[in-house]
């Protein structure tokens, strides 16, 4: 099937902006979200076409979620390179947030329910804030599955990381992001 | 019993995977007992909420727009892949890379 001048340019137009956040809103970096779009478009004129499927923007899509796998993928596995140390078999670092005898060294405290939309978008700010400060690759973790709501059996198939793997560092992630998201909310109010 | 580190643990894991009987006894009697780790469960809850919300966040903002330089770069790329694939295509019987 040929692949006509003006469908090219109608994807981008039509479509560009959308993948760019889709793309955005897992990868959270503008770079790596453009080049995410620009390899998409490519591959789409590469293929046979998109005849046969329920929408170009879903067709788009589909092609766009692979090449944003291959990002994440590409991305661990630099990490693993440089901090073999990231990934541990218990629960280094914990310390901080236990007492010896088990005990929270510091109880979570009630963080009442956003109600407001100005509070929910305020709390969501919060929470974009404190992923920035957690290791990448717990962040990563975090956000493939939170965010992009994987299933833990695909990210590890993916990531080619064991289910053990993969509980430790979304805990961590987690501990992380609470404590980091309890101060900042308590604070603001 | 289980401790607040563990219970922290299993909480955390019970979202990849189903506990063994035990496991989730000793959790939920902890729970009972335990007003800290009640909030770290509701916590987690909120949590995991605004991380589903985070995405969908971005996702709908129209505001974020490829820059124009990105879109331009784009453009250009997608042209040259264009202009390859017709070259490929009046030229069958040569090999033509990418």
């Amino acid at each position: 099937m040929t692949l006509h001048r003006k469908n090219s340019h109608d994807w981008l137009a039509e479509h560009g902006d959308y993948l760019y956040r889709y793309a955005l809103a897992r990868l959270r970096d503008e770079h790596l979200a453009e080049d995410a779009v620009q390899e998409t478009l490519l591959a789409a004129l590469q293929g046979s076409g998109f005849a046969g499927h329920s929408s170009p923007r879903t067709w788009l899509t589909g092609i766009l979620k692979h090449k944003i796998i291959d990002q994440f993928r590409r991305q661990q596995r630099e990490v693993a390179l440089d901090a073999p140390d990231e990934v541990m078999d218990g629960e280094p670092g914990m310390d901080e947030f236990f007492r010896e005898d088990g005990h929270w060294s510091e109880p979570p405290q009630a963080w009442g329910d956003p109600g407001s939309l100005v509070q929910q978008d305020q709390f969501l700010r919060i929470l974009q804030g404190c992923l920035e400060r957690l290791p990448e690759k717990l962040a990563r973790l975090f956000v493939m599955r939170e965010v992009v709501e994987w299933e833990n059996e695909d990210i590890c198939k993916e990531l080619e990381i064991s289910p053990t793997n993969s509980w430790v560092m979304l805990y961590r992630a987690r501990m992380g992001l609470r404590k980091c998201i309890e101060m900042n909310w308590l604070e603001a109010h | 019993m289980l401790s607040c580190r563990q219970a922290s643990q299993l909480l955390s894991q019970s979202r990849e995977r189903v506990l063994p009987l035990r496991q989730r006894l000793g959790l939920r009697l902890h729970l009972l007992l335990c007003d800290a780790c009640r909030q770290f469960a509701s916590q987690l809850k909120q949590l995991r909420r605004a991380a589903r919300q985070f995405g969908a966040r971005i996702e709908n903002d129209e505001r974020l727009r490829l820059s124009k330089n990105a879109r331009g770069r784009i453009a250009q790329a997608m042209q040259q892949q264009v202009s390859t694939n017709e070259v490929a295509r009046q030229n069958p019987d040569q090999n033509f890379e990418g």
